[in-house]
Order: C-alpha cells, then structure tokens, then sequence
C-alpha cells in the first residue's frame, strides 16, 4: 500500500475521513450488572473493547493492587488467529493500561483491596490500546470507584506532514503513530510510540491528540450522565 | 461523525448537544403534561433542574468555596473541591459528599445485614456482606445455644463450627466500622441469628433505604427481612408461640389433668432460655406447605422485578408488587422480563395515582 491512498491531495484518508477526523465514537455504560460490579463496551470505528471489572474486593497486600488483563478472541480480526494467553504483546498493553489508569484512582480511600479488570477485544481495527483504556475508565466510573479524574486516550498517526487523528489497521501498519491518553483534559498520562518519526513533528502529534483526548472526554461524561439517568 | 479542529475545543458543540437534548426532553415534557396545571408544570421544570445540576463526573470541580467539609466521594486540590465518582451531591450541613449512582455497599454503624458465612479462624466469622472488605463476627458477639450469658472459653472455639459454619446465612446487625471500611458485626439480640424456612435473594444495595425495620410480615405468611446491604431474606413467618413452647405447653396440657401446678401454661418472663436453645442453629427448616413456598418464590419474583426496574425496595412496594403480580397468573410467567417490566410501570402508574 503506498502512501499516496492513505491521504488524498484533496484531504481525505483511506475510509473517507479528514484528518482530524475522529471515527464513530460510542460508548456505553453498565452493559453487564449481573455479572460485574462495573462494566462498559467502548466501540472507535470497527473497534470494539468490552470491560468488566470486579470489585473492590479483599485482598492481603497492603495498598490497592489493580489487574488487568486483555483477551483477543479468535474473531476479533478479520482473518480467525488464535492468540495465546500469555501473548507478550498483549501482557504488555495491559501493564501499560494498569499503570495508566492506577495513577488515575484515589488510591487511598481503597486500602487492602483488589480490583480486577477483564477487557476482551471483542473487534480489532486499530487504536486498540487507546479503546482499552477508555473502555476501563468507563468501566472504573460505572462501578463507583473514586477516581481524581477520567483518563482518556487517543492515537495519532502522521503522513508527510499532516497528523492523522484515530487511526484504523490499515493506518496503523504503515504509517507512524503514538497512542497518547490525558487526564485533567491536559495532563498526559500515557503516551507510547513504537515507531520512528522526526521529532518536530512530535509536538504537531501531541497537540492533537490532546485535543482528541479532550473531545472523547466530553463524550465520556455524557455517557456517564446518559447511564445515570437510566437508574 | 465527529470533527476535530485543532484551532477550538469542541466543547462549545458538545454543549451545544446536550443544550439540544434539554430541550427536548423540555418539549416532550410539555406534550405529556399539557393538561397538567402549568404551576404544577413550572416546579417540576424547576425540580428536573435542580435534579440535573446536581449530576456530578469525576473530576468536575464541585465547588471553590472553601468552607465547606468534604465527604464522600470528594477530593480537594489548592482549596477547590472535585468530584472523586460519579454521583449526585448531597449537602447536609457543611458536610458535602457525593453519592455513587453504582457501588458496593459500605456498611454503616447500625446497619440491619444479611450475610454469608465465609470463614472460620481466630474466634471470629468471617461474613460475606457484598461489601468490598469481609465482615467480622467475633464469637463473643453471639448468643450461645441455651442462651447462658458468659465469657466464651477456648471449648467454645472449637465449636465453633455446630454454632454457625461456612455457607450458612444470617442476619445481623453491624456494631462498628474500621477505618479502611470493613465492619465488625453482632447478633446479639433474638431478631438476628442463623437464617432457616425460606430463601436468599441478592438485589442492588443502592436500592435499599435505611429505614427503622428491616424485618417485615407480608400477606401470606411469609415475612422478609430486606438487608441494607442488598441482600434479602424471604422465609416462612413464625408461629407466635415456637414450636418448643408450644411442645411445652403440650406437654404440661396432658399433665394437667393429673393436678394443677404454679405458672403452668405461660411463657417464661426471658424467653431468651427457651429461643435460643439449639434450636436456633439447626440446620434442619420445619415444614413449609406448599402454598407457602409459591408465596416465597412469588415475592422473590416481585423482588427482582423491582430491581430490574431500579426501583427503591421497601415493605409496602413489594406487597404492592405481589398484588400486581397476581394478575400475572402463574409465578414461572414472572421470569419473563417483559413482566418483569410491566409490573415495574404498574407499580410507578399506582403510586402515582396516590400521589
């Protein structure tokens, strides 16, 4: 695939967007109450991460100790690959996700406790990573869990000069991106780039990504009020 | 689709968004309540208001006035207050906390319980309240069989087990909370012990109000004792006289005929010595007809549809329920959840008409 599809001289990406535009966002609060104490399904374009999290419950450390782990079933993708289970990318992401959103809790009001979060990918089209981690905070939000603030997360990719905001697969295998989350609207939180890019170009990346960060959170709270108006 | 321009934050069209939803929740509003007296219209509008404003997300700043205390649910960075959950905000006083919409039950001083044994170990139950921390017993905090008042020696350690084991339910009452949220509890009273004759039903614990009683009599010889913590217990009532007393008065029955004899036929002034005799930590349940059973599976049919429709549980809304559901015909149509539903709006279209 060359270059060229990825963004058109008149401006539009390979699926018809525009650069900093961000694909159909959703979220939902409260998917499961039977089965967990906070569960939620974030879904970015073809992207879709069901969380379920239980707790707090006790435990024997001391502090609050956070899991996370992430589960790609066979048909999250379009070709069917089983992934093992102790996947080493997968177990990275997901000390990446804990340690993102355990900065984010009000540690000390959960003293000798647990809480477990199960993320499965349930469709996989990019921006993996960033859709865990909303899809987390949600989940941490619905189950009453104190937070200082959301974390959100959002990728950017760069082609020539343009930033690309919300990458899908196809995006993500060619060009250059970085998963970037914030906290307190500006805060950075996370931020993870495998690949290489000049570095005045960085800053381009960063700035729209928090814009993009900012935008989920404000879709984030009116899924929350959504979800609070159904009880 | 939403578009992202990097000059200006959307926000001014999120708010836009939510500005278009108000109104037209307003609008339909309007066309519902047309024939509704327009004052009465005006201070529901007001109250919707005030109900919507009071909507808080992590990390909204709550307030920048200093004087108040933060509870609950609250942070504080360089004298301004947040929000820590999601919730709605409660003054009471000085005091401003946030309550969670969702959340595991955190117990309180007083707390009328039911829970579930879990464990055993170091003169104390650990009990199972649906709480993040596990609840304890401590065996001192129990009525022993017989109901002889004395300090519990090493000999009531090892038994423990034939007092209360693992799986068992009861109801209790909790006595003190620690620090880091987990309760100390106690069934020091002849309202609270062992739980026998009925069956366990689990509803959200933000749904229960704390109220006086949590025990209640229903129509149809059942009783319910609806836990703080969200757990419920429906069981068979209990005969006034219990069986021991009544085999008691039985008994001295037939041996009046032979003479009478000072105090026969009462009840002892403490019936404490006659209740709590093993009695009350039999596993065995007395016989329950048949009818009985159908009412409990009844009401805990009406139970989870209240919680389905995320109605606030009390005594006099489940007989209400009970009442509704009998319309419903057989107790396995009350599964479905459309039913489940519509005895939901039943309930809500009655109270309404009460006012």
């Amino acid at each position: 695939m060359s270059h060229q599809e990825l963004l058109s001289p008149e401006g539009f990406r390979y699926d018809g967007r525009r650069c900093n535009e961000q694909r159909n966002f959703n979220l939902e609060l409260n998917t499961h109450p039977h089965a967990a104490d906070g569960s939620a399904i974030c879904s970015m374009g073809n992207t879709k991460v069901l969380s379920l999290l239980r707790g707090p419950t006790d435990s024997n450390d001391s502090g609050l100790s956070l899991s996370v782990s992430i589960i790609q079933p066979p048909y999250a993708k379009s070709d069917r690959v089983q992934v093992s289970k102790n996947d080493r990318r997968f177990a990275e992401l997901s000390l990446m996700v804990q340690r993102t959103l355990l900065q984010s809790i009000v540690q000390k009001a959960y003293p000798r406790t647990n809480i477990n979060i199960k993320l499965t990918i349930l469709s996989a089209d990019g921006s993996i990573l960033a859709a865990c981690v909303n899809s987390a905070t949600a989940a941490l939000v619905d189950a009453g869990i104190a937070l200082y603030d959301t974390v959100t997360a959002i990728t950017v990719g760069i082609h020539d000069i343009s930033p690309l905001i919300d990458c899908n697969a196809i995006e993500e295998i060619d060009l250059p991106y970085l998963t970037i989350g914030t906290i307190s609207n500006s805060k950075i939180n996370l931020l993870l780039m495998e690949s290489k890019t000049p570095l005045d170009k960085l800053q381009k990346m960063i700035n729209l990504g928090t814009e993009g960060c900012i935008q989920i959170r404000n879709q984030l709270d009116i899924a929350i009020r959504k979800s609070a108006i159904k009880h | 689709m939403s578009v992202i321009s990097i000059k200006n934050p959307l926000k001014s069209t999120v708010i836009e968004e939510n500005h278009i939803n108000e109104s037209d929740d307003e609008n339909n509003d309007l066309m519902l309540d047309d024939a509704i007296d327009e004052v009465l219209d005006s201070a529901q509008k007001r109250y919707m208001n005030l109900e919507n404003s009071s909507i808080v997300t992590p990390g909204e700043l709550i307030t920048e006035d200093a004087t108040w205390m933060r509870g609950h649910g609250t942070y504080y960075l360089d004298d301004k207050t947040y929000s820590s959950v999601a919730g709605t905000i409660s003054k009471v006083n000085k005091l401003l906390s946030v309550i969670p919409f969702n959340g595991r039950y955190r117990p309180e001083t007083g707390d009328h319980v039911v829970g579930r044994i879990i464990g055993i170990g170091n003169k104390r139950w650990r009990v199972d309240l649906g709480s993040e921390h596990a609840g304890i017993l401590v065996l001192g905090a129990v009525n022993l069989p017989g109901g002889v008042l004395r300090r519990k020696s090493d000999s009531d350690e090892l038994q423990m087990r034939s007092i209360l084991k693992e799986g068992d339910l009861l109801n209790c009452e909790v006595q003190s909370t620690f620090n880091d949220g987990s309760a100390s509890l106690h069934t020091r009273s002849l309202k609270y012990g062992k739980l026998r004759n009925g069956m366990f039903v689990k509803v959200n614990s933000s749904l229960i109000v704390r109220t006086k009683n949590h025990l209640h009599e229903l129509p149809g010889g059942v009783s319910v004792i609806i836990g703080v913590n969200g757990y419920c217990w429906i069981f068979k009532t209990k005969n006034q006289a219990s069986s021991v007393a009544s085999n008691k008065a039985e008994s001295e029955f037939t041996s009046a005929s032979n003479g009478y004899s000072v105090g026969m036929g009462s009840v002892s002034i403490t019936r404490l010595e006659e209740e709590s005799s093993w009695e009350i930590y039999s596993d065995k349940n007395d016989k329950i007809s048949s009818s009985i059973k159908e009412t409990i599976s009844r009401y805990r049919c009406c139970l989870l549809a209240l919680s389905y429709n995320s109605i606030s549980i009390n005594a006099q809304r489940l007989v209400k329920a009970y009442e509704i559901s009998l319309g419903y015909g057989e107790i396995n149509k009350l599964i479905n959840e459309d039913v489940k539903k519509s005895i939901g709006e039943d309930l809500i279209n009655s109270e309404k008409m009460r006012g």
